[in-house]
């Protein structure tokens, strides 16, 4: 089914102050091939992308594309060979329409005297923008504003963009990492397009059920290294996962057996007009209650409206059988609530400071008397929970930008764990970590729990929500559609109740 | 779009004929006859400089003089940017000419800026004068000032009487590029260009800004600890109190340096009394108001005509007359001539 | 466990060893600076005019001081000149009346922390934007100097109140100025403040990533409003001691300087991102603006050009620790 070879990286090396890395790695992806790249977070994939469209430059190894060897300069060089990349983070221009995004800074001229004075023909673009929708089969106005799509229809406009630029490779980092499950599948079917029309198609994810719905080949990187280049069939999920960590995983999404105690946290009717409605649920002390649903079913907001960050309409809260006012995030932690956020970039790390000083800053006031820290308390603090996280960092200094997803993540639990929250509430806890980072999150999350935490768990990964929940509340629309018992739950039927097919009454 | 189109349009058009509207509204109409009441708006270069201020007192005093002696009552409107800015004053006139007053004496900011607005107002029947600082290419109908380029060479001849025939002298001025603070320097170096044995050694400014003022100063005194001259062509670090040039002051006690300076407001009589200041070149702040609200009157009132320039004279200020000066401060009254400056010397 | 303890002494020094690498750069700046002055005229490296220096630069470093924070919490205070002149007059004002010296001073730092805490209320309740805040404040605290004077600078001040700007405290055999001093102190009290007191942990924290630092259940709000607040009050220890020394109090006092002290916070290393800067880095930062004016007219770069050339220093020293940092 693939063509020939159209890209060949050889010997590709890369050093950061400290870090080797890419060891000479290898890469080829030939046309109407999809090519998956896998490999724990910080293994190279991503240096090797940027190499490739032009953000970082290599120190050694050779680019050669449709036999002819390149130096590829910059990411405007890249665009012009015809390599587009689509980052987890759209560069989209929210307030602007989607033929603008499709066409930036490329933006078709009037004809006649519209060419000197720089006049937008906007007939023309939106027109052509009309084309390179259809190509990707999405069914979008041009004429949109990119802010009122939702995050899988601006997807759509990035990979439209890539076409547009005549792009003949494209690279998608973790594409479905912020899609619901339907919308994975729209994705696959658009992958299948670009491929039919001879498009390379080089794909970065951390599920490996997609990887091999949907990819020809897979490389494997570790720490810098290729370890793996294998064709689909030849492979299993297994070897892959092998190949990736190193070592044999078991026991992933289980969590152990817990004595399930009293009460620990109630919501009763909480509800923010036209976003969550009357949601209630009892939370007991040693139990994960998993939230599932399709993406925009409210489980964020709701978690947000549970922390104070956005202000509730109506609805209580009580924490161990007493009603608690919580008006701001001030007011959630005073109660005992924690909150792992969904974007850990955006919301759960300050990147710019220490490990140390990210994991002490909720808890500020205990390593501080009248004010003045106790540096000593707080390197304490951090070390134990380093430690007791096992979070990769070469000292409590770092600044938490140069640590890997999964150590990120770690870093925000620690700051969590370090407050003794009585209920921790995880919004996609192990999105974007590598398969090591995430068993280890999944036996942390075990340990809490049979230490008497009540955790709230959403996750857009069925078998996760399916191997940690001792009970899975279903969101849709906004509603609770159901709340089950493990015992009784499979990803039929969660999905069921997930799209609105079911109901509970 | 197309919707979209039509409002911006809609809105481009209601802001349009609103603007269109406004300007015609105030249709100034000329006086034939003369007015029981004058208003003469009296518009400085900024509100922020206190030699202004004398020059509104003196307008006030004149108005005051004026309307007592009857029949026709006159009164100021004392109108300015808060700062000096050309724009800004374009607009204060504007403004005066749909207040509808009879006539505008403005101490321009700039030259060119200020025509168009002058000849709006001449346009629209208000006959202006400008004072202190001129605008020449407009219709304005005479202009009252001093001849800065005169009054630098005034301050060279007095550097010259006291410090001699030779030496090092240094330059501290506001802003580069300042019209009337250009012409003072201009006419200072034409001054003491007969002077072979005279060097200029530096030019620094400060930005109209005391505490620059002082601190260049100090740096002078430190790069040429030699120096034998200063022209100031403002007074700026001389509001500073004593102390605070410590290196010009001792200079000026102990090694004889000579120091003339522009302007003669009560800090700078203070300096020259105490013999840190040797001469002191100024204008008359007070004629400002005094004088222009009187030829505005005349003009209006009497129909008298101005040469295009009328001197307004320069006061020339040294240990011989600093006490008449200063007692011209202290009453408010810049009626009296000044004595010779020079009468002690000799 | 061996690796542990390696670990273990590395993050001890690790504050300091982050800091001094960030200011490194802009240090040997200064020290190019100072050295070729010293080189090319005989009149920068002696004590009068090194001191001279000093003191003038201590108002606007003492003020820098309160923008760098600001700075790093991710805002900007326009307002910091007029604060200087309004407080500095607003002194002089009630020494003039008679009012007690320290009675007065405290009046003006008084006036200096209401304006800050007004730009701190601006941007928190009423969500504007810090630009739009301080730019208003900044026109409003420059009209009262007017209005409170009538354009007239205030002058005959007590001799006592100017020996806090003109006083040189002899150390030894040389004479140290007054307003050295404090900001030498204020600065140790700032730095101190910053780097080791939980409100500098959360200055650092809400410029880096608000959101981050708002969910982890600190009040913000509350921390601007303090840091705007302290810049208010500091802007008025530059400005009262300015105004001590100049013994007179202008209306015009310190107009523009603002651009000075945001240049001295940035030229220092301070990031206008946010999240990013130190008082160490700061105090260099406005000595190189400092120094440079001051060797310019020593060496007698004509009053025409002086300002073109002072921007391409300050745009070539940014661009060189530019491309030290970048280093990718």
């Amino acid at each position: 089914m693939s063509g020939e070879i159209v890209l060949r990286m050889e010997g590709i090396s890369k050093a950061f102050p400290g870090v080797q890395a890419l060891d000479n790695v290898d890469f080829e992806a030939a046309a109407g091939e999809v090519v998956a790249l896998v490999g724990e977070n910080g293994a190279g994939k991503s240096t090797l992308m940027k190499i490739l469209c032009g953000a970082y430059r290599k120190d050694r190894g050779r680019i050669i594309l449709d036999g002819r060897e390149i130096e590829i300069e910059n990411p405007y060089h890249a665009q012009r060979l015809g390599i587009a990349i689509i980052y987890q983070e759209f560069n989209l221009t929210p307030n602007q329409s989607v033929a603008a995004n499709i066409f930036m800074a490329r933006e078709p001229r009037s004809p006649g005297i519209g060419r000197w004075l720089n006049l937008v023909d906007r007939h023309r673009m939106e027109r052509e923008a009309r084309q390179y929708l259809d190509r990707v089969g999405a069914r979008i106005s041009p004429s949109s504003l990119v802010r009122d799509l939702s995050v899988a229809q601006q997807q759509m406009v990035e990979v439209a963009k890539a076409l547009a630029v005549n792009a003949r490779i494209i690279i998608m980092d973790e594409p479905t990492s912020a899609l619901g499950e339907d919308e994975v599948e729209f994705l696959f079917r658009i992958i299948g397009t670009l491929k039919e029309q001879g498009l390379t198609v080089i794909f970065i994810s951390h599920r490996l059920e997609e990887v091999f719905r949907v990819a020809d080949r897979v490389v494997v990187l570790r720490d810098g290294r290729r370890v793996g280049n294998m064709p689909i069939q030849e492979t299993t999920p297994e070897q892959v996962i092998r190949l990736m960590v190193g070592r044999e995983l078991t026991e992933m999404f289980r969590k152990r057996k817990v004595e399930i105690g009293p009460p620990l946290l109630e919501v009763r009717g909480l509800t923010r007009r036209g976003v969550v409605h009357d949601v209630s649920f009892t939370l007991h002390r040693g139990e994960i209650l998993g939230v599932a649903g399709l993406v925009g079913a409210g489980r964020t907001e709701m978690a947000r409206l549970l922390f104070g960050v956005d202000r509730k309409d109506r609805g209580a809260i009580l924490i161990e059988g007493k009603p608690v006012e919580i008006h701001s995030p001030v007011d959630a932690v005073a109660a005992g609530l924690g909150l792992v956020p969904e974007d850990r970039g955006l919301q759960g790390l300050v990147l710019s400071l220490s490990v140390r000083e990210n994991i002490v800053l909720p808890t500020l006031d205990q390593h501080a008397r009248a004010g003045w820290v106790n540096r000593l308390s707080v390197r304490q603090t951090a070390q134990e929970y380093v430690e007791k996280l096992n979070i990769r960092t070469p000292h409590l200094g770092q600044q938490a930008m140069y640590l890997s997803g999964g150590n990120q993540q770690k870093v925000v639990l620690a700051k969590w764990l370090a407050s003794r929250p009585k209920v921790l509430i995880m919004d996609e806890p192990t999105r974007g970590i590598d398969v090591g980072a995430k068993a280890e999150v999944h036996a942390l999350m075990s340990q809490l729990a049979q230490s008497g935490m009540g955790i709230i768990m959403i996750s857009s990964e069925l078998p996760e929500i399916l191997g940690m929940s001792d009970r899975i509340l279903v969101m849709h629309e906004g509603r609770v559609a159901a709340i089950l018992d493990r015992a009784e739950a499979t990803q039929e039927v969660i999905m069921a109740y997930a799209s609105g097919e079911k109901r509970q009454t | 779009m197309s919707k979209r189109w039509a409002i911006t349009a809609g809105m481009a058009v209601l802001v349009l004929a609103a603007l269109i509207l406004g300007g015609c509204k105030p249709p100034a109409t000329a006086t034939p006859s003369v007015p029981e009441k004058l208003t003469i708006a009296w518009i400085p270069k900024a509100l922020n400089n206190p030699v202004f201020e004398v020059g509104r007192d003196g307008a006030f005093k004149k108005a005051e003089e004026l309307s007592a002696a009857g029949p026709v009552k006159v009164e100021v409107l004392y109108v300015g940017s808060v700062a000096s800015d050309a724009a800004e004053q374009a607009r204060v006139v504007e403004d005066a000419i749909a207040r509808g007053v009879n006539g505008i004496g403005i101490s321009c900011n700039d030259p060119t800026a200020c025509v168009d607005p002058i000849n709006k107002a001449v346009d629209a029947g208000i006959p202006v004068m400008t004072w202190d600082s001129d605008s020449p290419d407009s219709k304005r109908f005479t202009y009252l000032g001093v001849d800065n380029y005169q009054g630098g060479k005034a301050a060279a001849e007095l550097l010259v009487r006291f410090m001699g025939e030779k030496g090092k002298v240094a330059l501290l001025t506001g802003v580069p590029g300042a019209f009337n603070l250009e012409e003072r320097m201009r006419g200072f170096k034409d001054g003491i260009a007969a002077y072979p044995g005279i060097e200029i050694v530096a030019t620094v400014y400060c930005n109209d800004d005391i505490n620059l003022g002082v601190q260049v100063v100090e740096e002078t005194m430190q790069a040429h600890p030699d120096l034998n001259g200063w022209f100031f062509v403002g007074l700026w670090p001389l509001f500073a109190e004593r102390g605070s040039m410590p290196l010009w002051e001792d200079a000026a006690k102990n090694k004889g340096l000579v120091t003339i300076a522009f302007d003669t407001l009560p800090v700078e009589l203070e300096f020259l009394k105490d013999g840190y200041l040797h001469g002191l070149v100024g204008q008359k702040y007070w004629g400002w108001g005094y004088d222009t609200i009187q030829m505005i009157y005349d003009y209006i009132v009497h129909g008298k005509r101005f040469e295009s320039w009328t001197d307004s004279g320069m006061d020339i200020v040294t240990k011989c007359n600093v006490d008449v000066m200063a007692e011209m401060w202290a009453t408010g009254d810049f009626t009296k001539p000044l004595p010779d400056p020079y009468a002690c010397l000799k | 466990m061996g690796k542990v303890n390696i670990v273990g002494t590395l993050s001890s020094g690790n504050w300091r060893r982050i800091l001094s690498k960030q200011e490194f750069g802009v240090f040997l700046i200064l020290l190019l600076l100072v050295g070729s002055l010293s080189l090319y005229t005989d009149t920068f490296l002696t004590p009068t005019n090194i001191f001279n220096v000093l003191r003038a630069f201590s108002w606007i470093a003492i003020s820098a001081f309160g923008q760098c924070m600001v700075i790093i919490t991710g805002g900007i205070d326009l307002s910091v000149g007029s604060v200087m002149g309004l407080s500095g007059l607003v002194t002089a004002m009630l020494l003039v009346q008679g009012v007690h010296i320290p009675v007065a001073v405290l009046a003006g730092l008084l006036v200096g922390l209401i304006i800050g805490f007004l730009n701190g209320l601006m941007i928190t309740a009423g969500k504007l934007p810090p630009f739009i805040a301080t730019l208003g404040s900044l026109l409003m605290a420059r009209g009262l100097c007017y209005g409170l004077s009538g354009g007239w600078p205030v002058r005959d001040l007590p001799l006592a109140f100017r020996n806090l700007g003109q006083y040189d405290l002899p150390i030894g055999n040389v004479g140290v100025p007054l307003p050295l001093i404090f900001m030498i102190i204020l600065a140790l009290v700032t730095s101190a403040f910053l780097s080791r007191t939980v409100w500098g942990y959360r200055i650092y924290a809400l410029g880096g990533n608000e959101t981050a630092t708002a969910l982890s259940g600190i009040n913000t709000n509350r921390v601007k409003r303090m840091v705007y607040s302290l810049c208010g009050l500091l802007a008025a220890v530059g400005g009262i001691l300015m105004t001590a020394r100049l013994g007179v109090a202008a209306p015009t006092a310190a107009q523009g300087y603002e651009l000075d002290v945001i240049a001295a916070a940035v030229v220092g290393g301070t990031s206008l991102k946010g999240g990013e800067g130190t008082i160490l880095g700061v105090l260099i930062g406005a000595a190189i603006m400092q120094v440079l004016r001051n060797g310019l007219v020593l060496i007698g770069v004509s009053a025409y050009w002086l300002q073109a050339v002072q921007g391409l220093v300050i745009v070539v020293a940014i661009m060189l620790d530019q491309v030290r940092k970048r280093r990718r």
